[in-house]
């Protein structure tokens, strides 16, 4: 929860994103896990394809062995990347905005006043559910703000909806 | 005071009307012809087992369907009534087997077109098409009513609805909208200019090119393929020619007081009212062989309205128009909006290794009122926001622009046509520029 835990690589780079000097809140490491998860899952079907391919005598044994090593290289990339990006995540609620950074390949910065914010919505997955967590999803009248903060705490979650909703309440105008 | 007087003498109730009862007539007539080609083409066989002509059983076919249709219409029409409720606002009742009840709040109306299909238009008949702001079934549909009775509904609706406004703030009320005299022409669009624009956009020459390479190489080789080809690279644009070019005749732009009024079409007379507050977002296209006349194409989002067979929010504002009157069109819904001494702000020389064609173009400007960004090389477009209408701000950088010291600024705005970015700025002037954009959003909700 304190400023300490936020990444920081190439930091000029990164304060245009991401201003050193405001608190920013990280999101639960559950989300790794959770994430890590639903990877898990997918790749059961590869490992069963591969299997299958295995005791199938018309292909050499060679084609699923060569395929299991990439699939393993591509498990093992794709663990570490799921850290690295739920670690990228980021959000701060300031004065008059909330802001939220995600992102390492792209990185990305989205700002939504409050007064602009019309439905603030919280979800959670069976999934997300029983590892404890849940996403909040920020919509204005524009489709195209992406403002999502997934993977917080449920009370961390419903708190922060509470209070949006309470601001853009507040200083509801324009549309 | 006076927005109070009026108000009570309109929130009166009105008594159930119902469309006139020409409609399930007009109804039936209109689908005579497509039924009557399509039993012709699909029931080409009947001649050897009848002893009639083809054509005749046709159109006994078409006649007993379209008695079919009237029927039904007969219905729906008898179903269907319309009336002021206390409120004020608009109610329709209809449907045929279940009762369908809408209210139309027409404190948040988008639009009041009426629209006159081929038919019933050459017997002065319209229908009125309402549109509120909102998801899902938020638009309805009354055909038919005499042009006259048309007219005069859409005034009701309309000053309805600037009473309702009114009511709501009343001080809302912008300075483009209250004092301006009603039926105002601003601007109109030739048609022999229309068919040059069209013809001469980049996708319509880029595919009459390769008709012509086609063509010669049939000619050249004596092969068949390139035939097809040429007839899809050539069918397609003409096509296109065609519909804009039926769409979009005898473009007229007027001023009202609700509004601007757009009209044409050559078949099919379409009219609609973009009141000023709805403008979300403006662009003006300028495809490369128009430059040489300084033509764009000017194209709005409008808040939540959705005309059939286009995108979400799309309107055409003018179709085609030199700059100078493009930009006082314009003006009328962005009031304010100057180009003249704006200053804009390009990508830096290192955005044409990210974008090598286009990179000299990309730019934004801020004034106080509105956001432009303009983008493109071959097509350029400029694109205008004002900072109330901006919803939320966004900047991206990706692997690419990160080496480079490049990031993109997304100003987002309601669905439509129009994206508003920066594209490819230098990251040192994109933060600033979300900063000020915030700024200025904040300021904006603010005054309002």
């Amino acid at each position: 929860m304190d400023s300490a835990s936020v990444p920081s690589r190439s930091a000029a780079l990164d304060a245009a994103f991401q201003s050193p000097t405001e608190h920013w809140v990280p999101l639960s490491p559950r989300l790794i896990t959770a994430r890590r998860i639903t990877l898990s899952f997918g790749y059961l079907f590869v490992v069963a394809a591969i299997v299958v391919a295995v005791f199938i005598p018309a292909i050499p044994l060679w084609y699923p062995i060569g395929a299991g090593v990439i699939a393993v290289l591509i498990y093992g990339w794709a663990w570490w990347i799921i850290g690295r990006r739920v670690r990228s995540y980021g959000y701060v609620e300031r004065d008059e905005d909330l802001q939220v950074v995600s992102g390492i390949l792209i990185r990305r910065l989205v700002v939504v006043p409050y007064g602009r914010m019309q439905i603030v919505d919280l979800t959670s997955g069976p999934l997300d559910r029983w590892l404890g967590i849940a996403t909040v999803q920020l919509h204005t009248a524009a489709a195209t703000t992406d403002a999502a903060i997934p993977g917080l705490p449920p009370e961390q979650a419903a708190a922060l909806r509470d209070r949006l909703a309470a601001r853009g309440e507040e200083r509801s105008a324009g549309m | 005071m006076l927005a109070e007087g009026n108000a009570s003498l309109h929130s009166l109730a009105t008594v159930p009307q119902r469309t006139h009862p020409f409609t399930p007539l007009l109804t039936a007539v209109r689908v005579i012809p497509p039924l009557y080609i399509g039993v012709l083409v699909v029931g080409v066989d009947f001649s050897s087992r009848v002893p009639l002509p083809g054509f005749l059983i046709a159109g006994f076919i078409a006649i007993a369907a379209a008695l079919v249709v009237a029927a039904i219409s007969a219905v729906a029409w008898w179903r269907l009534t319309y009336y002021f409720d206390a409120d004020g606002d608009l109610r329709v009742n209809s449907g045929l087997l279940q009762r369908q009840v809408r209210r139309l709040q027409l404190s948040r109306l988008q639009s009041v077109d009426a629209v006159a299909p081929l038919i019933p238009r050459l017997f002065g008949f319209v229908e009125l098409r309402v549109e509120v702001a909102g998801s899902g079934d938020s638009r309805v549909v009354l055909r038919f009513l005499r042009r006259d009775e048309a007219t005069k509904l859409q005034e009701e609706i309309l000053s309805r609805h600037a009473q309702q406004e009114s009511v709501a703030s009343a001080d809302e009320v912008g300075p483009a909208l209250a004092p301006l005299a009603t039926g105002d022409l601003l601007a109109t669009v030739p048609t022999g200019r229309l068919l040059i624009s069209l013809l001469l956009r980049t996708s319509t020459v880029a595919l009459f090119i390769f008709t012509a390479l086609f063509v010669a190489m049939t000619v050249a080789f004596q092969g068949w393929a390139a035939l097809v080809l040429a007839l899809i690279t050539g069918g397609v644009p003409l096509f296109a020619i065609v519909r804009e070019f039926l769409t979009y005749s005898d473009f007229t732009v007027t001023r009202s007081r609700q509004g601007l009024r757009l009209r044409s079409g050559l078949l099919q007379t379409q009219s609609r009212t973009v009141p000023a507050g709805r403008v979300q977002a403006a662009e003006f296209i300028a495809p490369l062989l128009w430059r040489r006349f300084d033509w764009v194409r000017v194209q709005l989002t409008v808040a939540g309205t959705q005309s059939e067979g286009s995108e979400v929010g799309r309107t055409v504002l003018l179709p085609v128009a030199p700059r100078a009157q493009a930009m006082s069109v314009l003006a009328e819904v962005m009031p304010g909006l100057n180009l003249d001494d704006i200053a804009w702000v390009c990508a830096p020389p290192g955005a044409r290794w990210r974008a090598p064609v286009q990179w000299k173009f990309l730019a934004f400007a801020e004034t106080a009122k509105y956001i432009v960004t303009r983008s493109g090389r071959i097509t350029r477009r400029m694109a205008f926001a004002s900072h109330d209408r901006v919803q939320s701000v966004g900047m991206s950088e990706g692997l690419w622009q990160r080496r480079l010291g490049l990031a993109s600024v997304e100003f987002h705005i309601a669905p439509g046509p129009i994206n508003i970015t920066s594209w490819h700025m230098d990251l040192a002037q994109a933060r600033p520029l979300v900063n000020r954009e915030i700024a200025c959003m904040l300021l904006a909700a603010r005054a309002v």
